[in-house]
């Protein structure tokens, strides 16, 4: 149910048809959302953890994101398989008490590599490198409101960017030709 | 550039934020004055000193308020609506 | 390179890397490391430009780009400073603002004419008769302005950089190095701008034979470059001073965004002109450019000449000059007593004739001016006036100025600190000074190089403390200088009127009596009335002298005189870093690729691009757009609607909450309906349109306008915390693709395609269904905007693509076409459907757009309701209605916005909102806005074009296309 590979595209499609090493578009991410003043009762009767405070996350069982966007709302980002958006997608048509599910089709890139500061530098007025990482940060990057969520790995940091579908194509050019430039 | 410190995501740049003009009482309309009503629609007062305004962020879709002084564009403080003594 | 000075320590050139280059024409040379200023001094060039005014040569007067005087093109850069640009191979340069080269250029006889050009005499001149203007604009454009600009390059991309820090210390010089090593020592993050290509500021030049200062700056300036917490940016400019410490700095690539927690301002002073006479010619310049020529640039800027001052700095700079081989005459001191320190002996035991209470009255030029061949030197009388009548003519090509400095102010001031003037030191003191901001150096009246460099620690300490990383006492605060560096008044009047105050606009001192006298006597309006402080170096070797003389025409003292308002850019900025890399997003809808593919035209919709027509052949526009309306007026088309605004509006209030915000009623909307619903403003006025559809008993699914969906969802998150209403608001504007399949043909297509029973019966006019579309989870709604039997099919964004290209595959046999906005503008105006903002304006309320229909009666409150009833009560002055003309009508056709006049053409009574030429009914239609009277159908209306002609049209009643709905209910 709307996890159909076959089905779905990237709002990128046309624009990664070179991998580029500092830009990663994750098409086979899969989210969900849900929303409303019952979702704490509702994850808790599902089983569902959930980050006790806004933008702080957790990460599932299944490496699905849990993150949590505001007292009352939670996305879901499960890679590849999909198994807890697809698990939320079953039950929560049935869901009730005042949460309601979602859709969530915001594209997911990776920033990472050695240019990524310089490129956050020139198009984000936050301070990127000294955010908290595995804490989702809504700000604007060159123009476009996203999500950013700063990942530690051994070799420094990434950058987890959620933005809309419609504004993807806008943002993913406009970072790639930077990457490029720098 | 200015930062405003939006009650939920912190001190940011104010290119982040859209301005929602400044907090006003709305008359009831049931039993108000043709008068009344016009004031409340067209009318606003542009004296200094301090107002409370509405003020969104962007990215996050944050409506909150922020007492700004509009003499000298000090911003007092910043809370959520109804929140106003728990800052 | 002939006046290029033997190698010496501290320059800055690289003798084995020479430079070739063009100025005017010809081929010249200079070292890596040279700018383009000190390359040409090197080769004998001191006649480096013309003034902006009179034309009048020029020379470099700061050597730090604190003049104007130095500007070059190279053809496709314009005014490149020649002060602090470096020389490379292969620069072609000219002077700007000349016509045919610099030495013969054609506009330099307007100096002749200088009389005849008073202070404000372009306000004077040309503004009667009014007629004339334009033409006289014409002629001053062309012969004023700096350099051209060249519209065929291509823009560049600068970037724009953001950059945080904990310490911001802007200037190099001993209090700078002393700042930054302070302040990064106690833990803080560092940044240091520095103007030019080394640190060191003054330290590096203005030595005075004291060439221990040169070490002692030389081993700050490698810690300071060792130091892991500073950041040094050379050949950077704190240009700006905005909110919050928000510090832009400019730098020959780009513009960087600084946000500095603390800041300490240690960037020095500028060194003041003497006015007198001709005190403009090349060979009159500032002791410290003569001293920057010397020491960074080895090269001798004079063979002869006479220094002016009022302080102990231009002893020290004859000292040097005298040392690097300039013969130097005489030093001419205006102070009466003279220099008391040490260095007035050092300076007549090398050889150099003192006169005190003494000034250069005149510099004498040579033939054609573009140099000087002496100075008159005349006594000053008790009252520091110059006995005209003992002047001596003393030859020289060459007068070096050190009558005083004025502290860096703008930046400083721009940050809000404010000055005071001190009467002991005859210059301006920092006064008030917000908290997390320093100042250290001459600017606190400190000329001694240790106590500089001591003050600066003490500044880099504060901050640090501030910050809470230092937490030990702080050093104690050096004394300011016990004498001024500044002479109190430098400026002596000559009738010759060519005493110059402000090099960049040409004013001299009669231009500003002449102002003063006309009644401009406040520093901000006399700035205004003469351009002086306007020209590009704003003001900073004119706007002190301007001070100094508007307090003595006003007889009140400096203090009270003020100056006038510093305001961002301190310097010139190219505006192309002020655009960056110009970030302009724009949305892309999920079919985006498809409608490129398939040769749409795309035009902006608000922040979206969205298919106009599609290519097809070489047709035309408008036949593309005809063919596509009868497409969907036949058989079927298909069109993008993913711009729609999507809302849900969820929760048990949600009923109320959107009889709050509609005028409609929704409580009693059944499941798996919809209905077409208006939204007003608080002055009751026509906002939004779009459908609410109910998909279970709390789920409301909502579209709005697409250049108006953002907008109006942040309206209902504010509305929904102000009524506190329990109701959960999801904006999946971008989270759906959404297309309308119309036309008679649409349910045949689309059955095949989806699980949902389309039979008239199960799926009828305004209803909403769920289901699969494709094999995908889809939302159906049937509606008629177009005015046919239609299906709007919303799915995910991802999947609709595929959705799209499955539906146009299965019904292509059956002619299912794509078909753009302006089809589908065509198709609902034949339908009388309105479009907001397209049909309505700002001050459009529902009786005037005949949308009474939608208002659900008895409602005690919705937005806007109060104003529309009071506006109910008032006599209608507008309505919209339809237009038409005859099949094959001959005349000119209007176009939108043209108005509708009464027969004699006197009276506006309304206008066109839309237009089309050709129609599927084969005849001119319009929609319009006219005056109650004449919305009877069958008025015939008059509507004046562009061209004045008159257009015949009838009102038509609405809609023009199938009036019984029969098609869309089918």
């Amino acid at each position: 149910m709307n996890t159909d590979p076959a089905t779905r595209r990237s709002p990128v499609e046309t624009l990664r048809n070179e991998p580029h090493p500092d830009i990663y578009d994750l098409p086979n991410s899969y989210k969900v959302g849900l929303k409303g003043p019952g979702l704490v009762t509702w994850l808790r009767k599902e089983n569902i953890a959930i980050p006790s405070a806004t933008y702080d996350m957790i990460l599932h069982n299944d490496n699905s994101l849990i993150v949590r966007i505001a007292p009352d709302e939670v996305i879901i980002e499960s890679p590849d398989s999909g198994k807890l958006v697809c698990h939320i997608n079953r039950r929560c048509d049935r869901a009730d008490g005042g949460v309601y599910r979602t859709e969530q089709q915001a594209a997911t890139f990776l920033l990472c590599g050695p240019k990524t500061h310089i490129v956050l530098e020139q198009t984000c007025g936050m301070n990127m490198a000294s955010a908290h990482a595995e804490q989702i940060i809504y700000t604007r990057v060159a123009g476009v409101s996203c999500g950013i969520i700063p990942e530690e790995n051994e070799s420094g940091r990434n950058y987890r960017i959620w933005v809309d579908y419609s504004l993807a194509p806008s943002l993913f050019s406009t970072l790639r030709d930077i990457c490029d430039a720098v | 550039m200015k930062i405003l410190t939006c009650p939920i995501n912190g001190p940011r740049p104010i290119q982040e934020f859209e301005y929602g003009g400044e907090v006003r009482i709305i008359p009831n309309s049931g039993n108000c004055s043709d008068d009344e009503w016009a004031d409340y629609v067209f009318n606003r007062n542009g004296e200094p000193g301090v107002k409370r305004e509405w003020w969104y962020h962007l990215a996050s879709g944050t409506w909150f308020i922020a007492e700004r002084n509009i003499r000298n564009d000090d911003i007092v403080r910043t809370y959520l609506w109804g929140k106003e003594g728990t800052t | 390179m002939i006046r290029r000075l033997p190698e010496q320590a501290g320059e800055w050139i690289d003798r084995t890397r020479p430079i070739p280059f063009r100025f005017e024409n010809r081929d010249w040379q200079g070292y890596a490391g040279d700018v383009i200023t000190s390359a040409l001094y090197a080769n004998d060039i001191r006649f480096v430009g013309r003034s902006f005014k009179y034309h009048r040569p020029r020379g470099s007067y700061s050597l730090a780009d604190h003049d104007a005087n130095v500007l070059f093109t190279d053809g496709s850069h314009t005014n490149i400073r020649g002060d602090v640009t470096a020389v490379e191979p292969g620069m072609n340069l000219y002077a700007v603002n000349t016509f045919g080269g610099l030495a013969n250029d054609r506009m330099r006889f307007v100096e002749k004419f200088s009389r005849c050009m008073p202070v404000g005499f372009y306000y004077k001149a040309f503004h009667r008769p009014s007629l004339l203007f334009p033409f006289h604009e014409i002629m001053i454009r062309k012969v004023a302005g700096l350099g051209t600009a060249n519209p065929s390059l291509p823009p560049p991309s600068s970037p724009k950089e953001y950059a945080w820090c904990d310490l911001l210390v802007v200037g190099s010089g001993p209090s700078g190095l002393g700042a930054a090593l302070a302040g990064a020592d106690a833990g803080a993050d560092v940044f240091l701008v520095e103007e030019q290509p080394q640190l060191g500021g003054s330290s590096l030049w203005q030595l005075g034979r004291d060439e221990s200062i040169r070490e002692t700056v030389h081993s700050l300036v490698q810690r300071v470059e060792q130091h892991p917490r500073i950041r040094v940016r050379p050949q950077t400019l704190a240009s700006g001073f905005y909110s919050d410490h928000w510090v832009a700095l400019v730098d020959e690539e780009k513009l960087t965004k600084l946000r500095a927690r603390t800041v300490v301002f240690a960037n020095g002073a500028i060194e003041q002109p003497v006015v007198f006479q001709n005190n403009d010619l090349p060979g009159v310049m500032l002791a410290s450019a003569a001293q920057r020529l010397l020491r960074l640039y080895a090269v001798k800027p004079f063979d002869r000449v006479i220094v002016t001052t009022a302080n102990t700095d231009g002893y020290r700079a004859a000292i040097d000059l005298k040392e690097a081989g300039v013969e130097v005459p005489v030093v001419v001191d205006l102070r009466p007593g003279g220099e008391s320190s040490e260095l007035r002996q050092e300076a007549e035991e090398s050889g150099i004739n003192i006169q005190s209470g003494a000034v250069v009255w005149e510099a004498l030029p040579t033939r054609g001016k573009t140099g000087i061949r002496g100075a008159l030197v005349c006594p000053l009388d008790s009252n520091g006036h110059p006995h005209t009548g003992h002047g001596t003519a003393v030859p020289c090509d060459g007068i070096a100025l050190s009558a005083g400095w004025m502290p860096s102010t703008p930046l400083p001031a721009q940050a809000g600190i404010s000055f005071a003037y001190s009467r002991e030191l005859e210059q301006w003191m920092p006064d008030k000074i917000p908290d997390r901001l320093f100042l250290a150096g001459r600017v606190n009246g400190i000329y001694d190089f240790e106590a500089r460099h001591l003050d600066g620690k003490r500044a880099g300490f504060a901050a640090a403390r501030t910050l809470g990383m230092y937490h030990k006492s702080l050093p104690t605060c050096p004394s300011p200088s016990k004498k001024p560096h500044s002479h109190p008044y430098p400026i002596y009047a000559h009738p010759g009127k060519k005493n110059f105050v402000d090099f960049d606009e040409d004013i001299h001192l009669a231009d500003l009596v002449n102002a003063h006298q006309e009644g401009y006597d406040s520093s901000e309006l006399l700035k205004r009335y003469s351009t002086l402080g306007m020209g590009p170096s704003q003001g900073k070797l004119s706007s002190m002298n301007a001070v100094r003389i508007l307090s003595s025409l006003n007889g009140t003292p400096i203090e009270l005189t003020g100056t006038t308002t510093s305001r961002p850019f301190y310097t010139p900025v190219p505006i192309g870093h002020l655009a960056g890399r110009r970030f302009h997003p724009i949305r892309h809808t999920p079919m985006h690729d498809w409608h490129e593919q398939h040769r749409a035209e795309m035009t902006h919709a608000g922040s979206w691009y969205r298919p106009e027509y599609y290519h097809r052949e070489d047709e035309s526009r408008e036949k593309r757009i005809l063919s596509e309306a009868t497409a969907v007026r036949t058989s079927s088309g298909i069109i993008d609607l993913s711009t729609l605004g999507k809302i849900f509006i969820n929760g048990p209030d949600a009923a109320e909450f959107l009889e709050h915000i509609y005028t409609g009623r929704f409580k009693k909307l059944p499941v798996g309906k919809q209905r077409y619903v208006i939204a007003l403003d608080e002055s009751g006025m026509v906002v939004e349109d779009g459908i609410v559809a109910r998909l279970t008993e709390d789920v409301y699914y909502v579209t709005a306008t697409s250049s108006g969906a953002e907008h109006f969802y942040r309206d209902l998150q504010r509305w929904q915390i102000i009524w506190e209403m329990e109701v959960t608001l999801v904006n999946a504007t971008a989270q759906y693709a959404a297309m309308n399949i119309a036309g008679p043909l649409s349910r045949e297509l689309l059955a095949p395609l989806s699980t949902v029973d389309l039979s008239p019966e199960a799926f009828p006019y305004l209803g909403v269904r769920q289901g699969e579309v494709a094999g995908v989870r889809a939302l159906l709604l049937r509606v008629g905007f177009v005015g046919e039997l239609g299906y709007e099919v919303h799915v995910p964004a991802s999947q609709g693509l595929h959705v799209w290209e499955t539906i146009l595959a299965g019904g292509r046999d059956m002619g299912l076409e794509p078909f753009g906005v302006e089809a589908q503008r065509l198709l609902r105006m034949e339908k009388g459907h309105l479009i907001i903002g397209h049909d309505t304006d700002a001050l459009t309320h529902p009786q005037e757009a005949g949308v009474m229909w939608t208002l659900g009666k008895g409602k005690s409150f919705y937005t806007g309701g109060k104003s529309a009833e009071i506006i109910g009560r008032k006599p209608l002055t507008r309505r919209l209605v339809g237009l038409r003309w005859p099949t094959g009508y001959p005349g000119p056709l209007p176009e939108e916005c043209n108005l509708v006049v009464d027969a004699k053409g006197e009276n506006i009574l309304g206008r066109v909102t839309s237009i089309a030429h050709h129609s599927t009914l084969g005849h001119p239609i319009g929609m319009g806005l006219l005056h109650p009277k004449i919305t009877q159908p069958g008025t015939i209306v008059h509507i004046r074009l562009d061209n004045g002609a008159v257009s015949r049209a009838e009102v038509a009643s609405l809609p023009h296309y199938d009036p019984k709905n029969e098609r869309q209910l089918g």
